[in-house]
């Protein structure tokens, strides 16, 4: 083994600036996303007075309710931020499959060269953990000028106190040496090569009925809700919340099951080449499609809750405070969703250019033009991207309409987040185009 | 080639046989003597190919002369490194020699842009490879239709191509599996068939049996010496098997970049596997 740590960095060499920098930029992403996130819900709950025995005024008295919407953000976009750590880790791994089999060759054992892998993801994991705490540092500053309608928070308050950053670093190190080595169980890395597992994949309509029924079901009980006396009403709206938990929750359900049919029905009518491939890709690994736009549903249908009800006209200042709070949220929320979904799906369609090199060069040789691999990769992001706003947008219009009977509209707020969507999901488009250059390169590659 | 000659052999006929040749000599009227010889659809002239940078670099290809035919068969022998290889991309025009000349009907590809001459491949030239390289996501008729969508023909009729060279392989009742529902010389068939959907002028195969059993690689060969017979595409078939150079109707040998011998069988139509 030491034998092979020492010649592991002969063997480990560069695979080209973008393969080798975009795990660290994106454990860097990771955790400075982490640390903003979590910072920011930790300024909330600073800002709750110690004595609550009394009764609260102005600030004070919105601060439980936006300390649990911070929570409620940080819980929705820190599994977001891990699940691009892990696409880093992966990455990470792909950009070294060569090396491995190399290493296998001059007689290192499958362990000793996984585990070797597995290093060289957590070095580059360290690396990037590292710059997102200082990232995390220099955007605390800006982060000062958002408002939210109460004091503006300060410096200090945004930061961690400083034992967490250590165990932040720490944690991002273990997540991606753990992804890394959940990866491997999923290769074989012999002498000749590394070779993937795969599987045909079908998805059941089982899970369209499970949210249509869930649906159903809030939709009946909105309707009987009000007819619940005073007693009842507490548990109704629990119930009421329950039940909008389950259907967002549920969009992760039915989104690879939307995506592997419209995959497939599109894959079966597609006009063009670029069409056909990218749905078929869609077909064969429909939750990898949804993954890339998952956060960014949840995002925007919790950022239209948030933007829509801070719509409803407000009658006292804590109101207009408790206003502007949720429509800076929002938008925040949404904003580093769409951070973190673009940063995703560049990451992971970098890693599957890699994986399939070959055959891109193959491709490329018996005709195709680097443009129409281009489009093909684009046409694979874009559907999902396609059925995440019908979803998200279903979903948002279907429980604000059945509570708020659609009474709430502000055209300046409305237009301001559906601006924020187009933009989000301009972001995720365009991050497939950061893998453009490893396409080029893969095509173009001397025999 | 005169003009005689091309009224007596249209675009698309192998050439003059050498019995047409002497009957054109003894009519006894001043036509000017045909070229025996069948004009080539590739033609390589001076081929030096160096990687690396100065007079370091490795030479591949060391001033290779070669013409093909139409409806023409060469395989290409020799040991590792020799540049088998680098001489099936150069012909193919996937690389820039570092001198000499490709000439595709009189066009040099090297002057080419790669944006055109990536079109010229996928219009002129159909790659069988080692390991198909099928895209595993599409079914067998959208794997051989793929090509000719790229090259702008509608998908109903690309699709209705591929499922009839899908049936002249012998793959009826496999259009609509996947690559992974096939076995090893299956898949290579319905490579075979993306080759041959585009009625190329030349299929360049780079071991094409070199991952199947020896009986199967058989058969594959096979279908493949007779399919460019049949739509008189001429064969470039890079191979380490002599048993598989057989089915061609030439055989280059090479050696340290040059083309060392070249050997002739007599033609029976199809080459010599049966």
């Amino acid at each position: 083994m030491t034998a092979l740590v020492s010649a592991a960095p002969l063997l480990l060499r560069r695979r080209g600036a973008l393969a080798d920098a975009l795990p660290v930029i994106a454990f860097t992403a990771a955790t400075a996303i982490i640390a903003t996130v979590i910072g920011g819900a930790a300024a909330f709950a600073r800002r709750i007075p110690a004595d609550t025995s009394g009764p609260l005024t102005g600030e004070a008295e919105l601060m439980p309710l936006l300390m649990l919407c911070a929570v409620f953000a940080s819980v929705l976009l820190v599994p977001s931020a891990i699940a691009l750590g892990g696409s880093a880790a992966r990455l990470s791994l792909a950009r070294r499959e060569r090396d491995l089999a190399a290493m296998r060759l001059v007689g290192g054992t499958t362990a000793q060269v996984g585990g070797i892998a597995v290093l060289d993801v957590a070095a580059q994991a360290l690396l990037g953990a590292a710059a997102g705490v200082v990232l995390h540092m220099l955007v605390a500053p800006p982060l000062t000028a958002l408002d939210f309608g109460i004091t503006p928070f300060t410096v200090g308050e945004l930061l961690l106190p400083w034992w967490a950053y250590p165990l932040l670093i720490a944690g991002v190190v273990l997540l991606a040496a753990a992804s890394g080595a959940v990866s491997l169980a999923g290769v074989v890395l012999s002498p000749l090569g590394v070779a993937r597992e795969s599987r045909t994949v079908r998805m059941s309509v089982l899970r369209l009925l499970i949210w249509a029924v869930v649906i159903v079901g809030f939709v009946a009980f909105m309707q009987i809700m009000p007819m619940m006396d005073a007693d009842g009403s507490a548990l109704g709206m629990l119930i009421a919340i329950g039940f909008v938990a389950l259907i967002v929750a549920g969009m992760n359900v039915v989104g690879p099951f939307l995506v592997w049919i419209v995959a497939r029905i599109t894959a079966a009518l597609a006009p063009t080449p670029a069409l056909l491939v990218g749905a078929r890709r869609l077909a064969a690994d429909p939750r990898a499609g949804w993954r890339a736009v998952s956060g960014i549903t949840f995002a925007m249908v919790i950022a239209g809750f948030l933007t829509i009800i801070a719509t409803i006209e407000p009658s006292t200042p804590g109101d207009q405070m408790l206003a502007t709070a949720l429509h800076t949220g929002g938008l925040l929320t949404l904003g580093i969703a769409a951070v973190l979904a673009a940063g995703t799906t560049g990451v992971a369609h970098t890693a599957r250019v890699i994986d399939h090199a070959p055959r891109i060069r193959a491709q490329h040789i018996a005709g195709a033009e680097v443009p129409q691999l281009h489009r093909a990769r684009l046409a694979e992001i874009t559907l999902p991207v396609l059925l995440s706003s019908v979803v998200a947008t279903f979903t948002a219009g279907l429980v604000l309409l059945t509570v708020f009977g659609g009474g709430a509209a502000d055209v300046r707020t409305a237009g301001l987040y559906f601006l924020g969507v187009i933009g989000a999901y301009a972001m995720v488009i365009a991050a497939v185009v950061v893998s453009a250059p490893v396409v080029r390169r893969a095509a173009l590659r001397a025999a | 080639m005169n003009t005689a000659s091309l009224t007596a052999f249209p675009s698309g006929s192998t050439g003059p046989t050498p019995a047409a040749t002497s009957a054109a000599v003894h009519h006894g009227t001043p036509a000017p003597l045909a070229d025996p010889r069948p004009v080539p659809v590739l033609s390589a002239r001076g081929l030096v190919k160096s990687y690396g940078e100065g007079g370091a670099g490795t030479v591949a290809l060391d001033g290779v002369d070669l013409d093909i035919a139409r409806a023409d068969s060469i395989a290409v022998m020799g040991p590792s490194g020799c540049g088998k290889t680098t001489l099936l991309h150069t012909l193919a025009g996937i690389l820039r020699p570092t001198s000499g000349t490709v000439l595709h009907d009189g066009t040099d590809l090297a002057s080419l842009s790669d944006r055109r001459r990536t079109r010229l491949r996928r219009s002129a030239f159909g790659f069988v490879f080692q390991d198909g390289q099928l895209l595993p996501e599409l079914t067998a008729t959208e794997n051989v239709m793929l090509p000719r969508m790229l090259g702008g023909i509608h998908r109903g009729a690309a699709a209705t191509e591929a499922r009839s060279w899908l049936d002249r392989l012998g793959l009826q009742g496999m259009h609509d599996r996947r690559p992974g529902q096939l076995s090893g010389g299956q898949a290579q068939r319905v490579a075979i068939a993306r080759a041959l959907a585009g009625r190329p002028s030349v299929v360049f195969a780079d071991e094409p049996t070199g991952a199947l059993d020896q009986t199967t690689g058989k058969a594959v060969l096979r279908v493949l010496v007779q399919a460019c017979h049949d739509t008189g595409a001429s064969l470039v078939m890079v191979t380490h098997d002599a048993s598989v150079a057989t089915a061609c109707l030439r055989t280059v040998a090479m050696r340290d970049g040059r083309i060392e011998r070249e050997f002739h069988r007599p033609t029976d139509g199809i080459g010599g596997v049966r």
